[in-house]
Order: structure tokens, then sequence, then C-alpha cells
């Protein structure tokens, strides 16, 4: 099963990665210390041989010794590791270190003393494996002119033992790099993959409005993305305008007709076809409904990041239209508007959601309406309150469906809150009611900018 | 032919006692050479068998190995640093390997 994090997946091909490069480094290195360990064994040993050979002599009773063995305590203390051996021919004499004791090198008899260097592992004393070098030599004419071996030897254990704690010390070591090197690698790919986090929030951004495209600033490999997304969000603006903008033709192409097929319902009334003409014109007012709605959210300005409405200000735009409105001319206007109160979302928009709540307020006071905004945590509120009957709170959710009248008598399409509905949906916002006391109150919560 | 050789170091000083050396005296040092031939003659024991026994007894690290002749009875006296950092002499039999004694032992 493969991961789906790329985090992971990334991370986990690193540490393998570093795993076996540290695992290789090591034999390598065990290996090359392990070379190293011999060259050295090798140049001590030809030390001692060269000594071993110089010391050869004959002594006062004519018997072969080596006079002047190395001095290394190891060659005299019994079985210590260190050895050195001298066979002459012929006849086999031998010479031996003191640490060989009681025990003998069991090596091939000299043959001919040409000198050469010969590298061998022999079993030694105590069940030990001898490393050895030996070297075939003719002794000068004073002793003979023979043909003699000398070897000198170091138990192969030492080395070994010297390469296992190499590599003892080694592994821990390189165990620890590797954390290290695991470790780098993870904050690597954190921070490489960051761009795809900062993309994604940007995006989120995008989402939720704060922003209106990705834009630049991504690193190289993640730019060509974040522009790529940026042109689909283009495409899909535009052909969300198209949409829009063929719906409000659509709209607009219906209204003549149907307010023609009014006034011929008009006309088949007077003709004494009362019950033909309304049936046309239930139907017809419903498709103006309809016609109307479309044409309004048609209107609506598309959400943009950036939008801004002075709250006061188009509050006040809205009140002065309605004091002039054959119904708001008898009604008394208060209002409490702040001045600097600023929303996010379109003036027009806004605009549209207070008329229509003021018209609706309009329609249902008595006497008084009052518009105020106020400051709410990270949103404005603008209320509209009237003196009239007021909903129940049972239907509070019902009239803001599409064409719902609570008063089948007056004027008006039953649309005014489903619009101001929709546009709360589309800017984020959100609509209250509220009974206090003799007043009815509708809010529009709204997100501050 | 000498058989006792004591020492290739000290060739020349053994030089004088070379001619004591065939019946050696009581507590007198056994060099390698004659050791060889005791083990070889099948006298004594190899030293390695004789460590391995003395380590059964009292291990530690061995630091000095003589074998002497004390009245007629090959012996290998073995000097051996203890884990405890004392260092202990053992008397050990060349020939069979008992342990004869046991210095400062407690």
């Amino acid at each position: 099963m493969r991961s789906r994090s790329l985090r992971l997946r990334l991370l986990l091909g690193a540490a393998a990665f570093i795993l076996t490069a540290l695992a290789l480094a090591a034999i390598g290195l065990t290996f090359l210390f392990q070379n190293h360990m011999e060259r050295w064994v090798d140049a001590e040993l030809n030390a001692y041989l060269d000594q071993v050979i110089a010391g050869i002599d004959k002594g006062p009773g004519g018997n072969f010794a080596v006079t002047a063995p190395p001095a290394d305590p190891r060659f005299d203390q019994p079985l210590s590791g260190r050895y050195w051996q001298v066979t002459v021919e012929p006849g086999g004499t031998v010479l031996r270190s003191r640490s060989l004791w009681d025990t003998e090198i069991p090596v091939p008899r000299a043959v001919d003393g040409d000198g050469g260097l010969r590298k061998d592992r022999v079993p030694g004393p105590n069940g030990t494996t001898l490393y050895l070098l030996r070297r075939d030599v003719r002794l000068p004419a004073r002793l003979g002119g023979h043909a003699a071996q000398a070897v000198a030897g170091i138990d192969a254990a030492e080395v070994s033992a010297a390469v296992r704690r190499f590599a003892s010390v080694l592994v821990p070591f390189l165990l620890v790099l590797s954390g290290l090197l695991i470790l780098a690698a993870w904050v690597q790919v954190r921070i490489g993959l960051r761009p795809l986090a900062a993309i994604q929030g940007t995006l989120g951004e995008v989402a939720s409005g704060k922003r209106a495209r990705l834009g630049g600033g991504f690193p190289d490999e993640v730019q060509p993305l974040a522009t790529e997304i940026d042109q689909l969000l283009d495409g899909r603006d535009r052909e969300v305008e198209r949409g829009r903008s063929q719906a409000a033709d659509l709209a607009h192409g219906l209204k003549t007709p149907l307010q023609v097929l009014l006034s011929d319902a008009e006309q088949l009334k007077r003709k004494g076809e009362t019950e033909v003409a309304a049936e046309i014109e239930t139907i017809v007012t419903a498709l103006q409904r309809h016609t109307e709605r479309q044409l309004s959210r048609a209107r609506m300005a598309s959400y943009a990041a950036n939008a801004s409405a002075d709250i006061g200000a188009v509050a006040e735009q809205v009140i002065r239209v309605m004091k002039r409105t054959p119904e708001g001319r008898l009604l008394a206007w208060s209002e409490e508007l702040p001045a600097g109160m600023t929303a996010r979302i379109d003036p027009n928009d806004l605009s549209e959601a207070i008329g229509n709540l003021s018209e609706n307020a309009a329609r249902h006071a008595r006497s008084e309406v009052s518009v105020t905004a106020y400051r709410e945590g990270a949103s404005v509120v603008v209320a509209v309150a009237d003196d009239g009957p007021g909903i129940p709170m049972e239907r509070w959710d019902e009239v803001l469906d599409r064409g719902t009248r609570l008063d089948s008598a007056g004027a008006g399409t039953g649309l005014g809150l489903a619009i101001v509905k929709d546009i709360a949906e589309a800017w984020g916002a959100e609509i209250a009611f509220g009974n206090a006391g003799q007043r009815f109150e509708i809010r529009l919560v709204l997100p501050a900018r | 032919m000498i058989t006792s050789i004591l020492d290739c170091r000290f060739w020349l000083s053994v030089v004088a006692s070379l001619a004591a050396a065939a019946p050696a005296l009581a507590g007198d040092d056994v060099g390698h050479q004659e050791a060889r031939r005791l083990v070889q003659e099948g006298r004594i024991l190899p030293l390695a068998k004789i460590l391995e026994r003395v380590g059964a007894t009292v291990p530690g690290k061995v630091l000095k190995v003589e074998l002497e002749l004390e009245d007629g009875v090959y012996v290998y006296e073995i000097e051996i640093l203890r884990p405890n950092g004392r260092v202990q002499e053992v008397e050990v039999s060349a020939r069979s390997g008992g342990i004869l004694a046991i210095e400062d032992d407690d």
C-alpha cells in the first residue's frame, strides 16, 4: 500500500537512503581500518624480522643464536601473542623467542634463502591463529652461508579485536549521525513542502472571499500551479457572469409580454370571462414574481473580497427615498446611524437589502419606522424596526422563502425578504428577527470591514 | 649440545654459568629451550594447559611466568594480577599441573 502523505514518502525515502549510505560507510570504513591495521602490523613485524635476522650469530659454543633480539617485553612473556622464530639449514636448528616458551611455530623449512617476504596464517600456541611474516635469507659466509628462515608473528585475534573495537565505536557513532541526518531530512521536507500549505491557506482565503486570486509570491516550482488555479478562477468568473447576464436578459425579455398578458386578462375580465382572467392573472403574477427575483439576483454584484459599504451613507439614502413614497410619507422615520461604520458588502446590494427591509417595515408600520446601525463584535448590525403587528415567531423561517406572503392583501410580490436573504447569503451575512415590546425588528448582521 | 640457553638477551651474561647448567641446581631458572625439550619428553605439561588450570582456580591476568627446578621438581611460578588489583604468585607443579601454593591467599 502506498502512503498518501508526500511528506512521509519523502521522509521514508530519505531515511532509507541515509541508512543504506551509512551502512555502506560502516562496512567501507571497517574494511579500510582493517587494511590500515594490517599494514601497520606488517611494518611492525617487518622491523622485528630485520632485527632478528641481523641478530643471528654464533655463540661461543659454535651454536647459532639470536644475540640481539627485539627488545619488546612481549617477546619475553610466555604466550604473550608476539613471537619470532629462526630456522637455520642444514640441520634445522630452531631459535625461538622466549614468548613461544614450549611451543614452536610450524612453518615450511627454509629452502633457498631467496630473500623473499611471505605472509602466512598458521596455528599458534594455545589454540590461537598466528598472522606472520617470514623471510628466507642466506646467512653471511662468516656463519657458513647457510639458508635460514626468520618469522615474526602476532596473535591474529589481536588484529581482529582491534577491528571489532573500531566497529563497535563506529556503529553507534553512525547511528547517531543517521539520526541527525534523518532529522535534517525531516526539517528539509517540512520547509520544502511549506509552499503547498501556503497555497492551500491562500486558496482557503480565496474561497472565503478574503482574497480575489492566489497571485504571485510562490516559489518557482509552485507558482505555475497558482497561476493555473487563478486562470481557472478567472474562467469560472467569466462563466458565472455570462450566465448571470443571460438570466437577466431572459427576465427582461419576459417583463413586457407578461405586462401585455396582464392587460389582456383585464380585457377578458371586462368581457365577462372572469374565471379565465383570474387564472391568467394568478399565473402571470407568479411569473412576474420569478422574473423580478431573477432580475434582482442578476443585479446582485458578484462577490468581491474588497467590497466595502458605508452603512450610514447607504441607509440615509434609502430612508430619503422611502420618505417620498406614498406609504413612507405618512410615517415618522427615525434613524441612528453612527458615521464611519463599514461592512464587507457591495453598496448597491446593501442599498437593495435595506430598501427591501424598509419597504416591508413601511408597509406594516402603524406610525413609525426606525433604522439603526451598531457594531457587535466583528459584525455590523443594521436593524429596521416598525410598530406594526410583527411576525409570529413560529413563522420567521417561512417568510424568508420565496413568494411567501403573510398578508394576502396589499401590494408587494412577497419577494422582499427572500431577496434580502439572497443578498445576505451572498455576502456571508445573517438575518435575525426580534419582537421588542410594541416593535418588530429585522436585523441584518453583516461582517464588518 | 648445550641446552640451557636461558634468555637470549642475556647470552653474554649467562656464558659464565653455562658450565654449571647441565644438571640444574635447586631453585634454578629453566629456560624456554629446556622447557620445550621437557614437554617433548613428556616430563612436564605444556604451559598452555598449566595456565588453563591456573586460570580456573586463580583467574586474572598473567604477568610473569618462570619455570624453576626446586629440589629436582619442576615448578612453574606464575605471577597473576587479580581483578581486585592484587598481584599474587602461584606455584604450580609443572608435571601434574596441580597448584602447590598460592601466595598471600586469605
